[in-house]
């Protein structure tokens, strides 16, 4: 490792070798300390930066030793990012924003103590180093750090907590501060002022307009937004597919999971709304207002029907909420909900329940019975036919004979009419005439999606005289390994018929059983990785919204080990591939000005004896017409061992070693002793 | 198809920087980085006031590109540009401000504005990265640092922006410029950017000066010592040498010190006598020894170092070789030959040099093509230094070729960086101390190991050279 040299030097004069604004950056790290509650640290440490400039000792730090900086700087980094995160959560990006500055800090004081002016850009980035490696930059680019530090201090103090009126006054002066020395001569003083002023009144006017315009402009791309990505269940109306031509396919996201508890088999169906009556396509719930719950147990207990000494199925379901509301998926007969984080829980007397005020996720237990029904009695509109459908629903009915039969008889020879008669099929029904859609599906193409089923199924009970509802909901069909749960996609939508018999609503679905098969195998070749994320995501949802309080996901920090080694071998790996003999980069002397190489001595030495250099002659040329043309004595010394030294320092990638500088200092020391050379 | 999306839009992104990196001063720099580093987290006005930071830094920015379209300065520029530059070597230059406005101009700032021709796709897709094999697969698909790459080589100069001092109406005022040459060719200038900041000192309002101009860049040569010549013991005699007689001739020239090995007849006696050590009689023909220089250009893509390190050496061997001893004056290069009838020294090899600075890789034919015009030229060989990019079978029958017809023959092989290999000595086997392999990065090293093996090895003592 290059040993870092430490040599005294007079102090440079005020000003001089200092182009920043003095105190400016002092000023800016106060800034921050105040403004995020961190004065105990920002007070030395704008001491110290701005002490630098009357420190008499400098650090002569090489690219190398600045590269390793750098290098220590994001492993202090990464050690902040990860605890912050650890104890916030996704929220911890605004911890690590208003600490970075202290992070930061050490590079910065790397440039303020040696005598660079900047930092060559491949000692900040992995990939300028790695291009500059690759022989890609004629000139690799260079930045002093403090302009980006100043940025940094600013920005992180903006994410303080004081959240002060006095900051956005203070961030003009700041300006102003690191303007003013740069003010262009082209202008006089007093434009400058009504400049600045022009910058504060706008910078005011347009922040109070942001948050104006914020505070418009988020519920309405909130709502798109969630109305895109998400399904919202309305437990006053389901419109219907029906009569829609063109093909019906909904998207394979993941909307829900689902985990029996405590027995072996699961539901079937999860419920989420039901509905009384039917016109134009529309299913509709009528007169069914929304009652709150009073919950039990510490606020996540709720209970929709005391019973008592039943046997009791569980079954664990994580559903999606939008804005913190949504209507719950539950299978039929449930009649306790447990372990809901919610604020407010609604039923309506069809059995719909409605969250308000939960989380984006929320996990509970139903509690179910099948053998019961929690739903209402049945009402008139139950048995109600709509009037466009009266004709055909009864002829379909006397054609299965259903008049007479018990209900289970009809239930069953239902089941039989729909599956052996009929086809499911994702494409809309194609009208040639004017019928109304549930007409051509009955009597035409007998072909239809499960709305059409369902929707028939209803009708056609309450022809038969018993009470029927359309429910709508989800199926659970398929089982993922790798989540170890069922998992239900917006795809798995589904529409059944409830019939009220024998004293309860039970599940009545005549779709055929293949559309589950038919809808999965339009599945899109990348479904894999997609439930892969939806997944991670999922997990990332559940963890971002774990209680933390007291506690920590300290299994996070043992991510910090493995990810510190990985970073570390990387490091000295690409270490490895730089020690090259050749190119031993710790003291490679590489592109300096020419002055240090003392060729300008010699030039000059030769220019006062009457050799000049002309216009546009290279030196290689110049040293040669001094030699050939005009027998300039030491000339042909400087052509054949000078000279070849100085190109390489100059402009070799590979530069010179350090005993290879000294050669050439030497040489030019020794030819001025031994050339004076008297004028021409 | 991709690719070719991608590259439709690089121009558009090339040009969005170039024009942020002229138009917005250092400070300006700053206050844009700090408006997007404020940007991030100022969406939520609830948790953070960097949405302060970004207004004064957004308005900051609006004002001074306001008061840009209200820059009207009349002024001229002239530059005085050398007649020949060198790859690598920065030179400075003059050029004349003339204020023909009413006011002294203030604050101004001038800058080259370099013709960049973007490539072709064509270009694009057959140009190699130097090092772009190292390069991560994504960067190596989108390819937009080579984009970037290509460009900075189009426009073949390092050039910066600087501080006008102020210009008096009506007087012509000179600045020095710099400039430094990143690529031999011709550099085309279009003219010059007259910059002038706003108030803040974060943008400049720019006004364009229309100067076009072109310079030629030569390539970059490497300084080595001279190397012993081949074929430097035989005279090519056009006429016969009157000895008895001098200044009758019309092939006798002039009169020179002996060196070992010299006719003794040419010796001339008087002079001898007079200066007390043996003089010869100089003849037109005898004086230059005629070498060759081939350049092989065949390569399958641009953009490859060892290709400008082949022009490099050749350059510097265009350089090395002409001398008072001998002369370059027959030149291969590509499929192209070049033989120079009048004139010698500088001229000539500066005419050479301008040849080498345009040369380009060809890419459309083999290297069978080259041996068909130096065997054209056959009989005008008298030894042959040539420049090689392979050594494989094509270029060592080129040299079995010339080795055949008794041309003295030296060769070197660009190798590239990470290729370390022995060269096999094939043709070059009775002389396998004129095969040099030269590696990408250690060119000078290896042209200074040629001249010394060979040196080492020259069966006949060094004539005395002017040269060190």
């Amino acid at each position: 490792m290059s040993s870092v040299a430490v040599r005294t030097v007079a102090a440079p004069a005020a000003g001089v070798g200092f182009n920043y604004p003095p105190m400016l950056l002092g000023a800016a790290v106060l800034l921050w300390g105040w403004h995020t509650g961190a004065l105990l640290y920002a007070v030395p440490m704008a001491l110290v930066l701005e002490g630098a400039r009357w420190f008499p000792w400098s650090l002569a730090l090489s690219d190398r030793d600045f590269e390793r900086l750098s290098d220590g700087t994001t492993l202090l980094m990464l050690v902040l990012v990860v605890y912050q995160f650890d104890q916030h959560g996704v929220r911890g990006v605004f911890p690590v924003l208003r600490w970075m500055p202290t992070v930061v800090l050490v590079l910065v004081l790397g440039q303020v103590f040696t005598t660079r002016k900047n930092i060559k850009l491949s000692a900040l980035f992995l990939s300028v180093r790695r291009a500059e490696r690759r022989g890609q930059l004629e000139q690799v680019p260079v930045l002093d750090i403090r302009h980006p530090f100043f940025v940094l201090c600013l920005v992180s103090a903006s994410a303080g907590e004081l959240r002060s009126p006095a900051f956005f006054p203070l961030l003009i002066v700041l300006l102003a501060w690191a303007f003013w020395p740069i003010r262009p001569r082209r202008y006089p003083v007093i434009l400058w002022l009504l400049a600045m002023l022009a910058v504060g009144g706008g910078g005011y006017v347009a922040s109070k307009g942001l948050i104006e315009l914020r505070r418009a402009v988020e519920p309405v791309l909130m709502e798109w937004a969630l109305e895109y990505f998400r399904h919202r269940r309305d437990p006053f109306r389901s419109h219907t597919a029906i009569g829609e031509i063109g093909k019906l396919k909904l998207s394979d996201r993941i909307v829900m999971r689902v985990r029996p508890q405590n027995t072996l088999s699961h539901p079937s169906l999860l419920r989420q709304a039901s509905y009384r009556r039917f016109s134009n396509n529309i299913w509709l719930a009528g007169a069914a207002k929304f009652e709150e719950l009073t919950p039990e147990g510490g606020g996540t207990r709720w209970i929709l029907q005391d019973v008592r000494g039943t046997p009791e199925r569980r079954v664990g379901i994580s559903t999606y909420l939008i804005r913190g509301k949504g209507i719950l998926g539950v299978p039929n007969g449930t009649h306790e909900i447990r372990d809901l984080n919610v604020e407010e829980l609604h039923r309506n007397p069809l059995g719909a329940l409605k969250a308000v005020e939960g989380p984006d996720l929320v996990e509970f237990t139903a509690v179910y019975d099948p053998a019961r029904s929690v739903d209402g009695t049945p009402q008139e509109a139950e048995l109600a036919m709509p009037q466009e459908y009266r004709e055909v629903i009864h002829q379909v009915a006397d054609e299965l004979s259903l008049g007479g039969l018990p209900p289970l008889s009809v239930v069953q020879r239902l089941h039989d009419y729909f599956i052996d008669g009929f086809q499911y099929s994702l494409e809309g029904a194609t009208r040639t005439r004017l019928t109304l859609p549930l007409v051509t599906f009955l009597k035409e193409s007998r072909r239809g999606h499960c709305e059409y089923f369902a929707s028939a199924t209803v009708l056609l009970l309450r022809a038969a005289g018993i009470p029927a509802r359309y429910a709508s909901g989800y199926s659970i069909q398929e089982y993922s390994e790798v989540e170890q749960a069922y998992v239900v996609r917006r795809r798995h939508a589904h529409s059944w018929a409830l019939a009220y018999i024998d004293g309860r609503w039970q599940d009545v679905d005549t779709t055929p059983p293949g559309w589950i098969e038919l809808e999965a195998a339009d599945a899109p070749w990348w479904e894999g990785t997609y439930d892969l994320l939806s997944w991670l995501w999922y997990r990332f949802t559940r963890w971002r919204l774990t209680d933390t309080a007291g506690e920590s996901n300290d299994w996070i920090l043992w991510l910090v080990f493995p990810l510190v080694a990985v970073l570390i071998w990387r490091l000295y790996r690409r270490g490895e591939l730089t020690r090259r003999p050749s190119t031993n980069r710790n003291s490679r002397l590489v592109g300096r000005p020419q002055e240090e190489s003392g060729f300008q001595l010699i030039a000059a030495r030769l220019h006062a004896a009457g050799y000049p250099r002309r216009e546009g002659e290279t030196l290689a040329a110049w040293f040669n017409r001094l030699q050939q043309t005009q027998g300039v004595v030491g000339a042909a010394e400087v052509q054949a061992s000078i000279l070849p030294l100085h190109y390489r320092y100059r402009f070799d990638p590979a530069g010179l070693g350090p005993d290879e500088f000294q050669r050439l200092r030497r040489d030019v020391e020794s030819w001025l002793a031994q050339y004076p050379l008297a004028k021409a | 198809m991709l690719q070719r999306l991608f590259f439709k839009n690089f121009h558009l992104a090339y040009r969005f920087d170039q024009w942020v990196r002229q138009r917005f001063t250092p400070m300006g720099m700053i206050i844009l980085s700090g408006a997007i580093a404020s940007g991030m987290f100022a969406v939520d006005t609830r948790r953070t006031l960097a949405y302060q930071l970004l207004m004064l830094a957004a308005v900051v920015v609006v004002l001074g590109m306001v008061a840009a379209p209200f820059f009207r300065a009349r002024i001229q520029a002239r530059r005085r540009l050398p007649r020949l530059a060198t790859v690598g070597e920065g030179f400075e230059y003059t050029v004349a401000l003339t204020n023909r406005g009413q006011r002294v101009e203030k604050g101004l700032f001038l800058s080259e504005a370099l013709r960049t021709r973007p490539p072709t796709f064509e270009e694009f897709a057959r140009t190699e990265l130097p090092g772009g094999e190292r390069m991560n697969w994504f960067d190596r698909y989108v390819g937009y640092p080579r984009w970037a790459w290509l460009m900075n080589r189009n426009r073949g100069a390092r050039v910066a922006a600087f501080a006008l001092p102020d210009l008096l109406p009506g007087a012509e005022t000179p600045v020095r410029a710099r400039l430094t040459p990143t690529r031999r060719g011709y550099l085309r200038f279009a003219g010059f950017s007259l910059l002038r900041p706003d108030p803040l000192g974060i943008f400049n309002a720019r006004v364009r000066l229309k100067q076009a101009e072109s310079l030629l860049v030569l390539p970059k040569t490497y300084e080595m010592p001279a190397l012993s010549l081949p074929g430097n013991r035989r005279y090519q005699r056009g006429g016969v040498a009157l000895a008895s007689s001098v200044g009758d001739s019309q092939e006798f020239m002039s009169l020179r010190e002996y060196r070992p090995g010299d006719p003794t007849r040419h010796i001339h006696w008087r002079s001898w006598a007079r200066l007390g050590e043996p003089v010869v009689k100089e003849f037109q023909d005898e004086f230059f020894v005629r070498q060759a220089l081939i350049l092989d250009t065949f390569m399958g893509h641009r953009g490859s170092r060892r290709f400008e390190e082949a022009v490099s050496v050749a350059a510097s061997l265009a350089r090395n070789l002409s001398g008072r001893e001998s002369l370059v004056d027959l030149a291969f290069v590509g499929d192209k030959s070049y033989y120079f009838t009048a004139g010698r020294g500088v001229a000539q090899t500066e005419r050479l040099l301008e040849i080498l600075a345009c040369v380009d890789v060809c890419m459309d034919q083999s290297f069978d093509a080259l041996p068909r015009v130096v065997m054209e030229h056959a009989a005008r060989l008298s030894s042959c230094t040539c420049v090689l990019l392979e050594w494989d079978e094509a270029r060592q029958r080129l040299v079995e070729a010339l080795n055949a017809l008794g041309v003295p023959v030296r060769v070197f092989v660009l190798q590239s960086s990470d290729v370390n290999e022995k060269l096999d000595t094939g043709p070059m086997a009775a002389q396998a101390h004129r095969l040099h392999a030269l590696q990408v990065g250690q060119v000078e090293a290896g042209l200074l190991a040629a001249a010394s093996a060979e040196d080492s090895t020259s069966p006949v003592p060094l004539a005395t050279q002017g040269a060190a």
